[in-house]
């Protein structure tokens, strides 16, 4: 077994998306793991009085945040928005780096008056890994509560003037159990801190899966490139640049057509793929890609401090069009400017991951296929989403490949390139 | 096929109790503990055929014979490989679901080789065969995983070390990678070993005083093979 431990470094920022949004952000993706240095810290507070101390801060910000001047459209999404930059300015190292991280995103310049003393006293009951680790794990809790609290104590809008009333007065008393969960006094501190040990987290890591395709696609693609293949029907582009399927189409085991296929085309040895009723199975092994982080042990820092979040828009240039005149019916019925606003996770310029890929095959047509691969992979040092624009690109460090390791898959292409070629077309 | 008779190996000398202490680079996706006589077997299979690139039920039929090569690896009861399923520490580790995709290259770069004929240049990916998927996968978080068993342990960990890049499924995409396995000799009686598997035949269970549910179920490598599914106890 080839066995390959190797570095990269992110070049400009990364991202791997993952199914989860956050409010307006799209999330890099995770992996839960246990953390082999778990976060340790000694707290005076019970588990329901941390998230109490997490809103109070939570509302402190809310508070000072300026919504007259807050355009209804924004205001609509508001918690969406506040849980966002709430998560994002957790990933600080410290609670005050926090405070100032959450305050910049909303463009507060000074805490409300009336919140200055609760905001004191709940910062002073929390350390720096409390406060934060809780808000990291608890942010839905949180904004769940403090919107609870600020409904609640919202002054009642206008009576409706309509045929019904539909304001119902007793919505309009606060719930005795949504007043206490923000009230900081009744926070009783223990005399004696317990240990508190969080093991459980959620790593950002970028998926094997995800780097194994990139590779398969940039080789399948030279494959096609070297033998001169221009037309291939569908089901075979499917079986090489996405892995194919099975189905009973071979109604049996044709052992021969698939070592036939295999021939026809070595990196389907490596990659794997799928080929009627028969699975042929890859001989390459691409690990996930995780960032050096005190989490796993392999480095000095946390990987909240790795984490970034990018900013984009989109804007409609209809708007300022002056050139072009467009028809009057259709801009009349699409009235909306088509922009939008969105961010993402990624992982910062400089962050140091750990890779392994891996050739089981002591095949040397398979083993030179291999190194084929890892050179392409080398040529085109860009993995993770959004490389358009500007995002993935890496540079590999220790990914040493011997000389003219990959000759020998070259000189087969080129060898049987006629009658791979009449193959696959 | 050889009866389990002619595989009943054991009380020979040369095998002895081994420990395997294995620290995981990535979560291990599995249903059922994985069993390291069936990890070993393939890695065996592999090793006699690594020229053998296909895999299907078939081939895999015919390499199963192969897999008879256990007695030169492990000792057997009856046919029975002494080795463990993986063993794990049940509270620090806990379950997670994550997901693979996969997806019909559309990107124009690519699919400009395909060849649509006289049809239109268009692919269903939401169903059919070009369907894309977003498969969950359920995986068990675990730092360290350890097995037992009786047999060679030179052999095996040669055979471990050249075959074997991770343990359960999609070990392809990065699954079950191993960081290090560590062998260890220790002292081990064979109802060490029975106790701590998958399911035995009722005889063997019976003869060692193993307890468990019953199930109709494989007992040795192949685990799928027809053959090979007896009445079975589970231990508990």
């Amino acid at each position: 077994m080839i066995k390959i431990d190797y570095r990269f470094t992110a070049k400009g920022p990364m991202h791997h998306g993952s199914d989860i949004n956050a409010g307006t952000m799209k999330l890099f993706r995770r992996q839960a793991c246990l953390s082999r240095n778990p976060v340790v810290y000694h707290s005076v507070l019970t588990d329901e009085d941390r998230i109490k101390v997490a809103t109070q801060v939570a509302n402190a910000v809310w508070r000072s945040i300026d919504h007259e001047d807050m355009a209804g459209s924004r205001r609509m999404h508001i918690w969406d928005e506040f849980r966002s930059k709430l998560q994002v300015a957790a990933r600080s190292k410290t609670k005050t780096e926090f405070l100032e991280k959450l305050c910049g995103a909303w463009s507060i310049r000074s805490i409300h008056s009336g919140e200055t003393d609760n905001l004191c006293r709940a910062l002073a009951l929390v350390s720096d890994d409390e406060l934060l680790q809780t808000i990291r794990d608890e942010s839905m809790m949180i904004c769940l509560t403090l919107r609870a609290y600020r409904d609640m104590i919202r002054p009642p809008k206008e009576p409706n003037k309509g045929l019904f009333e539909l304001d119902n007065p007793e919505l309009k008393t606060p719930e005795p159990e949504i007043i206490e969960a923000l009230n900081i006094y009744a926070v009783n501190p223990a005399s004696e801190p317990v240990e508190v040990v969080k093991e459980r987290d959620e790593i950002p890591c970028i998926s094997g899966n995800s780097i194994r395709g990139r590779i398969r696609r940039l080789v399948m693609s030279e494959f096609a490139d070297v033998c001169g293949i221009t037309n291939i029907p569908k089901e075979k582009y499917h079986i090489l640049f996405s892995g194919g399927l099975l189905d009973s189409s071979t109604k049996f085991d044709d052992l021969d057509q698939v070592k036939q296929y295999i021939d026809m085309c070595p990196m389907l040895g490596l990659f794997g793929s799928a080929v009627g009723n028969n699975t042929i199975e890859g001989d390459i092994r691409v690990s996930w890609a995780y960032p050096l982080c005190k989490e796993r042990d392999t480095g000095d820092r946390s990987y909240h401090e790795y984490i970034d979040t990018v900013y984009q828009t989109r804007r409609d240039s209809a708007k300022t069009e002056k050139n072009i005149e467009f028809n009057k019916e259709e801009s009349k019925a699409n009235k909306n400017p088509q922009q939008m606003m969105y961010q993402y996770e990624v992982l910062a310029d400089g962050t140091e991951f750990e890779h392994t890929f891996s050739c089981l095959s002591p095949n040397p047509l398979i083993i030179s296929a291999f190194w084929r691969a890892m050179e392409a992979f080398k040529s085109n040092p860009v993995i993770g989403g959004m490389a358009s624009v500007g995002n993935g690109e890496i540079e590999i460090h220790g990914l040493d490949i011997p000389d003219n390791a990959s000759n020998q898959y070259m000189e087969y292409l080129n060898e049987n390139a006629e009658g791979i070629r009449q193959f696959w077309q | 096929m050889k009866t389990p008779k002619e595989l009943d190996n054991f009380g020979n000398d040369s095998f002895s109790g081994w420990r395997v202490d294995i620290d995981f680079y990535s979560p291990v996706a599995f249903e059922r503990p994985p069993m390291f006589d069936s990890i070993v077997g393939y890695a065996s299979a592999r090793d006699r055929f690594w020229w053998a690139q296909v895999k299907s039920p078939h081939t895999i039929r015919w390499l199963s014979r192969f897999y008879d090569r256990m007695p030169e690896l492990f000792s057997m009861v009856d046919s029975v490989p002494l080795a463990s399923q993986m063993q794990f520490d049940t509270v620090a580790t806990f379950e997670s679901l994550e997901s693979w995709k996969k997806r019909f290259d559309t990107a124009q770069r690519y699919s400009r080789l395909v060849d649509f004929g006289k049809s239109r240049r268009r692919v269903d990916t939401g169903g059919g065969p070009f369907r894309n998927y977003n498969m969950p996968l359920q995986v068990q978080v675990a730092n360290k995983g350890w097995f037992f068993f009786i047999g060679n342990g030179e052999k095996i960990e040669k055979l471990f070390s050249q075959w074997v890049f991770g343990i359960g499924k999609k070990v392809g995409t990065g699954y079950g990678a191993i960081n290090k396995a560590v062998f260890t000799p220790v002292e081990l009686d064979v109802v060490d070993i029975l106790s701590n598997r998958g399911p035995i035949p009722v005889e063997i269970a019976d003869r060692y005083g193993i307890i468990g549910h019953r199930l109709h179920a494989g007992f040795r490598p192949p685990y799928w093979l027809p053959e090979h599914k007896v009445e079975c106890i589970q231990p508990s």
